[in-house]
């Protein structure tokens, strides 16, 4: 394989990873008030901001995975904006979480309880979703191809790789919801 | 008799790779400036507003200003991807030159009366601040009434001469891809026309739909 075409397919995963990381380094030392300071009224009530926690089992888990497969779609469709629209909703992604550990550790919750409550299905989702970026990225790929080497055509090998991508990219995100609906709660339980 | 120092002989010497950096260039310029103009009117918005609502709501407004000039950006990215790739299918199916590099190239030097717009904009901001001054603004009670507001603020005053200006570059930049499209595709002005109309129209549709 040329050294340029394996710098393709390697590159956007990396930079899906970067970009949450990236987000995660700036959500977590940037301090931001959670509470509902001049909100209206109706924000105070729980039911309406987390309808997700009065949620168990089955419909727990149907939720999560729509929620999921919701932020796969918007980065999929990223790849209308050549993976830049993915780039941006990772570092969001990544930036919202360490906003919430942040939180969390503020609040006085310990380190331990924090990690058992976002890594085991926090590792496995977002995995998910830098593969699914990634596949969001081949916009930007095709374009490039065309523009430098006036080339259209979709090797066996892109569209092989890109499946990969995608279904590792769901399974991911699917295991992740099931740990997070099944096994956080019960590990999280321990560091009681 | 030929002159080599004619701006059109200049322009048609432009080749394929000068071409798309030249057109990359004013594209990306266009997005930075219109980035500005969407910040700094957030910002002018913001500091309007009662000081209690700007302090309680400081932390939203600020991510609301963020989503906003990304949003705005990719938005366009998407509107000049999708108009190249509908007017290269266009082309094939009528039968035009396939130049597909060259389009992409072209059609982003047409971003050029959009660029020059935006810049402008920008300075108009800069020199004129004080014609943002919107009466409205200042005496809203709940950050519900602010989208309603911020609209009647830009139909008002000089931003409705800004809002203005911005049809017109619109209306220049068709103008310029419209003839880029028939010079490469070698498409009649007609159908060159038809076809920046119908991805037009279909963009206003969509936007309409969607927001």
């Amino acid at each position: 394989m040329p050294m340029n075409e394996y710098r393709l397919n390697k590159i956007p995963f990396l930079l899906a990873v970067c970009c949450i990381l990236a987000g995660y380094v700036i959500g977590k030392s940037t301090p931001i008030d959670t509470g509902p300071a001049g909100a209206p009224e109706h924000a105070a009530d729980a039911n309406t901001l987390l309808p997700r926690v009065f949620l168990d089992g089955h419909d727990e888990w149907k939720s999560i995975i729509g929620t999921n497969l919701n932020v796969c779609t918007v980065l999929l469709t990223g790849g209308l904006s050549l993976g830049f629209m993915s780039m941006a909703n990772l570092a969001w992604i990544g930036l919202s979480t360490g906003w919430v550990v942040r939180s969390a550790l503020e609040s006085g919750m310990s380190w331990e309880r924090v990690a058992a409550l976002t890594l085991p299905h926090g590792l496995l989702e977002l995995a998910g979703f830098a593969m699914m970026a990634a596949v969001g990225c081949e916009g930007f790929v095709i374009v490039y191809r065309k523009l430098r080497y006036d080339d259209w055509s979709f090797s066996l090998d892109r569209i092989s790789l890109n499946f990969r991508r995608l279904t590792m990219g769901l399974l991911l995100v699917l295991a992740a919801s099931l740990v997070e609906t099944y096994i956080t709660g019960q590990i999280a339980a321990i560091f009681n | 008799m030929h002159n080599p120092g004619w701006m059109v002989d200049r322009i048609s010497s432009i080749g394929m790779k000068g071409s798309i950096w030249i057109g990359l260039s004013v594209f990306v310029t266009y997005l930075i400036t219109n980035v500005l103009t969407v910040h700094m009117m957030f910002r002018s918005i913001i500091e309007q507003l009662p000081d209690q609502l700007a302090s309680a709501y400081d932390q939203v407004l600020t991510i609301m200003s963020i989503s906003m000039s990304v949003g705005v950006v990719f938005g366009d990215i998407v509107t000049f991807i999708l108009g190249w790739a509908f007017i290269a299918i266009a082309v094939m199916l009528l039968n035009g030159r396939r130049n597909h590099r060259a389009l992409f190239g072209w059609l982003s030097i047409g971003y050029l009366p959009l660029a020059l717009y935006s810049a402008c904009a920008v300075m108009f901001l800069v020199l004129f601040s004080d014609a943002m001054a919107h009466k409205g603004l200042t005496s809203i009670t709940t950050i519900e009434e602010l989208p309603a507001e911020i609209g009647r603020m830009q139909d008002s005053g000089w931003l409705g001469w800004v809002r203005l200006g911005r049809y017109l570059a619109y209306g220049l930049t068709l103008a310029v891809a419209c003839e880029v499209v028939h010079r490469l595709s070698a498409l009649s002005r007609l159908k060159c026309a038809g076809i920046l109309s119908a991805y037009a129209g279909l963009h206003v549709f969509i936007t309409t739909i969607l927001f």
